[in-house]
């Protein structure tokens, strides 16, 4: 009998040391690591997501939640990669030029991460050039903008047109998200989606693999 | 089209164009109605009602910024009276004895003070001090930025510039003087670009280059005022600024090692260390001066500003003493204090119950505010804490000035309860109130006062802490409520 509801509240705790060695556990009673994965990483990682949305726990909370779910990845990884599991996808983050910002980011990246998606991290003040680069190299399927200032907001439209010209907009989904982000932005400067947390932006993001 | 301003007792007609919004109708006509997000709808701190047309006789509530004015109808403003801090404690300073009066004056984001100040002997005569009517273009520094550059550059400076010409006429008026011989201004860096009509959008993005930071000394008529002389007083970087330098000046930080910190809408902090200068900042928000909050207000009469725990319930008090209207910073301090003396929320910051806790009638405290405040406290500590640990200060050993509004009223015990204050400083806290408008008043006072700040400005280093990896671990293990389960 696997153990997917004792994975799944270590991880919404954060005990990051008993839960890689739960998930060693289980890997070792042969339970397969695919189901290690969605039943138990994913599906608390998404529990975790639903009650930072609605203010039940904070940004702590996730960040220890988060680094709990990498410490469990590290003991998985091997496994899903033997047992030939890949990636649904690849998403890449940045928060845009002008802007250093990066907790939102982290979060939003963790949150993604934790749904089965490989995220390519561009880090701060980020170019519209290093996005079009990652996204030839990597072949993403998603693109995640963060900008927290009004006065950097503009460039993820910056962004969205350099993809544009690049010739590769059409293959990427484009996320915009941060506290002066709104819908109507969003749509005005032609993104895809907004999401107002992190836990909605990690929905979305799957939601495009379903 | 015409339509009516009611305002208290004040009803007036004005023109207006069609297609405007009541809040630039009221801005244009000198109304300072607060708009924190600038106009774009989502702060709705520039509530009116409105009445005739479509509205009813009895009218309705509208978000000024975001309604159109029609012929005829009426809108209604409560009265939005000036507050702010003018009482600072300073280091008593040497006086050049120079002939006739000076305005000492402090710009602030939210408030601007003024100090009327006779030269020969240093005594001050009058104070006041006044909301900064630029709170139309938006509350905080970006927004003000993000206004310039949308072509109200032209604008805000006017605005600050006859806020000071009409201080300078009413200290004129009230003491029957014959002329002002300076004014020395001082002033967060992008206030003072503003006020000097100088190009802030270097403010506004990474790498944060301001226009200029340096001290300027200017003839009143360059900027339309009616005084000699304008003193400028320096700046160390975009997001510290000559109030700060003026506060260390007042409080004599730059002579022995310590910390000043002046609590607001953002942190600033100044460290100094033997041979090391150093300061910084972090952006709280403008949630400890009510703007993100549900019920939150600043601190004008009826707003909450001491709540306590007591006998299963909580007990507040106003400014004013009348009916509670809303929060003030040094209320929410005390109210997150008293929420988790019993028991309400939890040290994570979550309620045990529910989502919101009633203070008072009609005044109550949600999940989310909670939030904001969780990462406004802990921006400012975790600010101290690693700018003490730069500067290779203990911070048992050395004192810690406050200054800013909020740090003179709140109760200290429970800004350190909350988290709001590093614990460690227990011992050596003193509260300077608006260090910044004495500062200013001894730079203007004094030539070897004005050199010690430009001497400070010149050589104090700039840590930024938005790249700082030890920052970032701190700011979020300050969120939570430390010694609470």
């Amino acid at each position: 009998m696997a153990r997917f509801d004792e994975i799944s509240a270590l991880l919404q705790r954060g005990k990051a040391k008993d839960l890689a060695a739960l998930v060693t556990e289980e890997l070792a009673a042969g339970v397969a690591p695919k189901d290690i994965l969605t039943e138990g990483l994913i599906a608390g990682m998404s529990i975790v997501g639903t009650k930072f949305k609605n203010n039940e726990i904070f940004v702590p909370e996730v960040l220890i939640a988060a680094r709990a779910m990498n410490a469990a990845l590290a003991v998985l990884k091997p496994a899903l990669a033997d047992s030939g599991v890949e990636p649904v996808g690849t998403a890449v983050i940045c928060t845009v030029k002008g802007d250093l910002h990066d907790i939102g980011k982290n979060l939003v990246k963790m949150m993604i991460e934790g749904t089965g998606i490989r995220v390519v991290d561009l880090g701060v003040d980020c170019s519209a050039e290093k996005v079009v680069n990652a996204v030839v190299e990597n072949n993403a399927d998603i693109v995640c903008l963060s900008a927290l200032l009004t006065t950097t907001m503009m460039y993820q439209k910056d962004i969205i047109d350099a993809l544009k010209a690049a010739g590769v907009r059409d293959r990427v989904k484009v996320m915009v998200g941060g506290a002066p982000v709104t819908q109507a932005f969003a749509d005005e400067i032609g993104a895809d989606a907004y999401t107002p947390d992190a836990a909605s932006a990690a929905e979305k993001a799957r939601s495009y693999f379903n | 089209m015409q339509i009516k301003i009611v305002s208290g007792a004040d009803v007036r007609t004005v023109e207006c164009g069609e297609g405007e919004s009541f809040l630039s109708i009221l801005r244009a006509n000198g109304y300072d109605l607060p708009a924190g997000c600038g106009g774009r709808g989502t702060c709705g701190k520039c509530r009116v009602r409105v009445m005739g047309g479509p509205y009813g006789a009895k009218g309705q509530e509208v978000l000024a910024c975001q309604t159109t004015a029609m012929n005829g109808c009426t809108v209604v403003v409560e009265r939005y009276e000036g507050g702010g801090l003018i009482e600072g404690t300073a280091a008593p300073a040497e006086t050049d004895g120079e002939a006739g009066f000076g305005i000492a004056i402090d710009i602030g984001t939210t408030t601007l003070a003024f100090s009327l100040v006779s030269l020969s002997d240093g005594k001050t005569i009058s104070r006041f001090a006044t909301l900064n009517r630029q709170q139309s273009f938006g509350a905080d520094v970006i927004s003000r930025i993000v206004s310039a550059e949308e072509g109200n550059a032209a604008r805000l400076a006017q605005c600050v510039r006859a806020q000071v010409e009409e201080a300078i006429g009413r200290f004129r008026a009230q003491y029957d003087l014959r002329s002002v011989r300076k004014a020395a201004v001082c002033g967060n860096t992008t206030m003072l670009h503003l006020f000097c009509g100088e190009d802030v959008s270097g403010i506004g993005r990474y790498p944060f280059r301001p226009a200029f930071t340096e001290y300027r000394s200017l003839a009143g008529h360059e900027l339309g005022l009616s005084v000699e002389e304008i003193q400028v007083l320096p700046c160390v970087s975009a997001f510290v600024g000559a109030d700060i330098v003026a506060g260390c000046i007042a409080t004599g930080v730059d002579r022995k090692d310590g910390i000043l910190a002046d609590i607001g809408t953002n942190g600033e902090m100044f460290a100094h260390a033997g041979d090391r200068w150093m300061c910084t900042s972090t952006a709280a928000g403008p949630c400890l001066e009510g703007a993100t909050i549900e019920c939150g207000l600043g601190g004008v009469p009826g707003a909450i500003d001491s709540v306590r725990w007591k006998g299963g319930k909580t007990e507040v008090t106003t400014i004013g003493g009348g009916k509670p209207r809303g929060i003030c910073g040094a209320g929410l301090v005390d109210a997150i204090a008293a929420l988790l003396d019993g028991g309400i929320i939890d040290g994570t910051g979550a309620f045990l119950k529910g989502d919101r806790f009633l203070l008072a009638e009609g005044i109550f405290l949600t999940q989310k505010d909670v939030r904001s405040f969780q990462l406004a406290k802990s921006a400012i500590c975790a600010g101290i804490r690693v700018l003490t640990e730069r500067a290779g200060l203990s911070a048992k050993l050395v004192p810690l000035w406050i200054a800013g509004g909020l740090g003179y009223y709140w109760n200290a015990d429970n800004a350190r309860k909350v988290g709001l204050l590093p614990s460690e400083n227990a011992g050596g806290q003193h509260v300077v109130g608006n260090a910044a408008l004495a500062g200013t008043q001894a730079c203007m006072l004094s030539r070897a006062a004005l050199q010690r700040a430009c001497a400070l400005a010149a050589r104090t280093e700039y840590l930024d802490l938005s790249a700082d990896e030890a920052f970032m671990n701190e700011y979020i293990q300050n969120m939570q409520f430390e010694g609470y389960e």
